[in-house]
């Protein structure tokens, strides 16, 4: 064996590939000598090297799943990219941060603050998740028609009575909620379901909630849809309340 | 009067003092993130479907984002290796890298402001728009806001190797506590790449 490593010593790598892999060493070796980077700093670069390929890795499997891919946003792609942006994290902790060097004291301050933040972020996405959704009235091309369809259903609850100047104005579409504020005929919609109640005003209606047949020039950037003008011949919605 | 332990280590906590209050004030900085990114993912799953993801309605490109990504990764670690050349007392070289790690910060606020701020803002579209934009501008300019503070911080230090700087006092009495205050400032540097480590996917990828 001791024969077989002075062979070594005296003709260097035998195998090619070993051969270029030392090579490609020693020219880096040359680089960072020739730039001041010594000991330390190369694991540094190295740290650097490993970040900006997880970087290419995230930046490549967004490019993936948008040529290739169903280009959405589900489970799968938001596990990959957190995933990565952690390691990256990890790595910069550890290595740029000298966390795996830093005394008990930090990593005590680490893990007070690493579990408050994992219960600030879990917290609230678990309360947000088991808050059931708000009931909203059935959207229909017609919205005045669901709306005669929910007051059919809803005819015989004995609270009708308490909604009875609803009755007066039972036949006009156009015609504002009594006295009350369109507001007040959302309330009713969204938690009562409709008891047999007036009709919405249309300007009242398309403003709260967001209608299918919204076209693309409608609905801004973050899905919220730009209230819609009354038309000339319509009533004035400020004027009816 | 000598501040006590700004260079030597507290014998109850194993480190100077500096160290201890840097750490304290990144774990501040993670929980105001933390209130932050707890919003986002309010705003998001409460938004559903409606949530912008294309490009044709966020209107963010990916480029500009990574290369932020890629400057401030690289700031990071030139950020270490000048701490190291101060730590060596190699003052030229701890010179060199910390201009570049400025340079980054000059470039990422070019890119953040120039690139990606002023065409939205000639748009229209502003914080008040959507959802979407308020969150984004929120925590994109405060993210950049902690990146010029961390400049203007780290500029001071670099200016304390200068004889002619008012700072330079620290760095004549005691070079080894101007290195411990160039680790602080160098430890929130690094904090900042943290935070946009996640930013970058959370906006431009998902």
């Amino acid at each position: 064996m001791a024969h077989a490593a002075t062979d070594h010593e005296h003709h260097g790598p035998s195998n090619p590939v070993t051969k270029w892999m030392a090579g490609v060493w020693s020219s880096w070796e040359n680089l960072f000598g020739m730039i001041g980077l010594t000991g330390e700093s190369r694991r540094v670069v190295a740290v650097f090297a490993l970040l900006m390929v997880f970087t290419v890795l995230t930046w490549g499997a967004y490019w993936v799943d948008t040529q290739f891919g169903d280009n959405q946003v589900g489970a799968t792609d938001l596990t990959i990219g957190l995933l990565i942006a952690t390691a990256k994290a990890t790595f910069v902790l550890a290595f740029f941060m000298h966390m795996i060097h830093e005394q008990r004291t930090v990593y005590r301050v680490m893990l007070f603050t690493a579990f408050f933040f994992v219960a600030l972020l879990g917290l609230n996405t678990c309360a947000f998740l088991d808050t059931p959704p708000l009931a909203k009235p059935m959207i229909t091309d017609n919205p005045y028609k669901a709306h005669e369809a929910h007051g059919k259903g809803h005819g015989d609850h004995g609270d009708h009575a308490a909604h009875g100047d609803h009755a007066d104005h039972g036949g006009d579409p156009a015609q504002p909620h009594g006295a009350s504020s369109p507001a007040h005929a959302d309330y009713d919609e969204a938690t009562h379901g409709g008891h047999g109640k007036a009709q919405l005003s249309e300007e009242g209606y398309t403003d709260k909630i967001q209608p299918e047949a919204a076209t693309a020039d409608e609905v801004q950037p973050g899905g919220i849809v730009a209230p819609t003008e009354p038309a000339a011949d319509e009533p004035d919605a400020e004027e009816s309340r | 009067m000598e501040i006590p332990y700004t260079v030597t280590a507290r014998p109850d906590t194993g480190m100077w003092n500096g160290k201890l209050g840097i750490w304290l004030f990144l774990a501040s900085e993670v929980m105001l993130f933390g209130g932050f990114f707890s919003a986002y993912i309010f705003l998001r799953l409460g938004a559903g479907d409606a949530w912008p993801v294309h490009y044709a309605e966020t209107h963010l490109k990916v480029w500009p984002g990574l290369l932020n990504t890629v400057v401030l990764i690289f700031s990071s670690m030139a950020m270490v290796i000048a701490w190291m050349k101060l730590k060596e007392r190699k003052v030229k070289e701890f010179r060199v890298w910390l201009g570049a790690v400025l340079a980054c910060a000059a470039a990422f606020m070019v890119i953040k402001l120039g690139i990606e701020y002023a065409p939205k803002f000639a748009s229209g579209y502003y914080p008040k728009t959507s959802p979407f934009y308020s969150i984004y501008y929120t925590m994109t300019g405060l993210h950049g806001l902690h990146v010029l503070g961390g400049a203007i911080v780290l500029l001071y230090h670099g200016l304390c190797t200068y004889k002619w700087f008012p700072g330079y006092q620290v760095y004549r009495a005691n070079p080894e506590q101007l290195a411990n205050r160039v680790e602080c400032g160098g430890l929130f540097w690094h904090l900042v790449d943290l935070i946009w480590i996640f930013l970058f996917p959370l906006f431009y990828l998902l």
